[in-house]
């Protein structure tokens, strides 16, 4: 069991599967905060009672400012030394959060990324992998970080990671600017390779490739 | 180079000047001030150019523009463009201060991180051995 590490959750109107992702989660992380980010639904009460600490944005801001929210709060427990970005639909594997952490225990990195690219097991269709792997190459011509999955919302960190980097954008451009912090901030990052579970819940409602040219506009203008 | 080309280039690169100061606004005391000349500098050439409208023209062919109202229509452009950068950039500053407020708000509502993690620590220990996993669904048919 982790007692030194948060599990930081986005919470947006994920109701019918939060409850199965924290009580699944909390036997290997029982520190969790789930921010809720204005959902209609009743989100906020499920993750409550399976288990999680949860933090209410007044109103709807967004994922990244979730994020942001998560681990600022988590920052003040005293006994955090680790922070774990974790998605609220049951797309990540508390398996591979786990080795994440446990790398940044006994390796000397202060992030540890989660990519599906490293591994064998690819489900995402093939538009969105040519997407992907077009961020990918965007992401090293700007950041000079050598990433394989640059969209990945599976990521380690440790207590200076955290104290170092600072999301500003609020909606989902949050992942390139994550990279971004890290390569300014020159921490040491690894990647693991890890296994998104694509389910048709999450298929249905993921990220669609239109969100792609939000995100850049975002990036670009602001 | 001839005395035209010369009040051309100084020409232009008052503009330029115009176009820069008007599309990245400094924030404090002296960007305000700087906005604030150039602002009333607009205004007094505006006056001027309506009693001598002639002047709108001649300086149009200084530049190597056909009519006085081209230019003003390029200069136009140019304020206006540089407003909707202004604009957005300013769009963006308040809504980052919108978000922090709003975070403030949110973890101060919330019981401290210390606190909460102790509890749900205590709470996971309680709860015992974890069920055994439901069995694997019979597949044989």
């Amino acid at each position: 069991m982790n007692e030194d590490t948060w599990l930081v959750v986005p919470l947006y109107n994920e109701g019918t599967v939060v409850g199965d992702v924290i009580s699944d989660a909390r036997r290997t992380f029982p520190k969790i905060v789930c921010v809720n980010d204005g959902s209609k639904d009743n989100s906020a009460e499920v993750a409550t009672n399976a288990g999680a600490m949860v933090v209410n944005h007044p109103i709807n801001l967004g994922q990244g400012a979730a994020l942001q929210t998560g681990l600022k709060y988590a920052m003040n427990d005293p006994a955090a030394q680790y922070f774990v970005t974790f998605d609220s639909d049951g797309q990540h594997g508390v398996e591979d959060a786990s080795r994440m952490v446990q790398r940044l225990r006994t390796e000397p990195y202060d992030v540890v990324l989660g990519s599906r690219f490293l591994g064998t097991k690819v489900e995402a269709g093939a538009l969105k992998r040519a997407v992907l792997k077009a961020a990918v190459g965007f992401e090293r011509m700007t950041t000079g970080m050598k990433v394989t999955d640059t969209h990945n919302g599976l990521r380690a960190l440790n207590r200076e990671a955290v104290g170092k980097i600072r999301i500003r954008q609020d909606r989902m451009a949050h992942g390139s600017e994550f990279l971004r912090e890290i390569s300014k901030n020159k921490l040491r990052y690894v990647e693991e390779p890890v296994h998104i579970i694509y389910t048709d819940y999450s298929r249905a409602k993921g990220q669609s490739v239109w969100n792609s040219v939000n995100i850049l506009a975002d990036l670009l203008f602001g | 180079m001839t005395a035209q080309n010369v009040f051309q280039i100084i020409l232009i690169i008052v503009f330029a000047m115009l176009a820069f100061v008007v599309i990245f606004p400094r924030s404090g005391t002296r960007g305000t001030a700087i906005r604030r000349l150039v602002s009333v500098l607009l205004l007094l050439a505006g006056i001027v150019l309506v009693v001598f409208p002639d002047w709108l023209t001649a300086i149009a062919n200084l530049l190597g523009i056909g009519r006085g109202t081209d230019l003003l229509l390029y200069a136009l452009a140019v304020v206006f463009v540089g407003h909707l950068i202004a604009s957005k950039q300013n769009q963006v500053e308040r809504n980052r201060k919108f978000t922090e407020l709003a975070r403030e708000i949110a973890i101060s509502e919330a019981t401290p991180a210390g606190e909460a993690g102790s509890r749900l620590v205590a709470e996971v220990k309680q709860l015992g051995p974890a069920p055994a996993p439901n069995p694997a669904p019979d597949t044989e048919r």
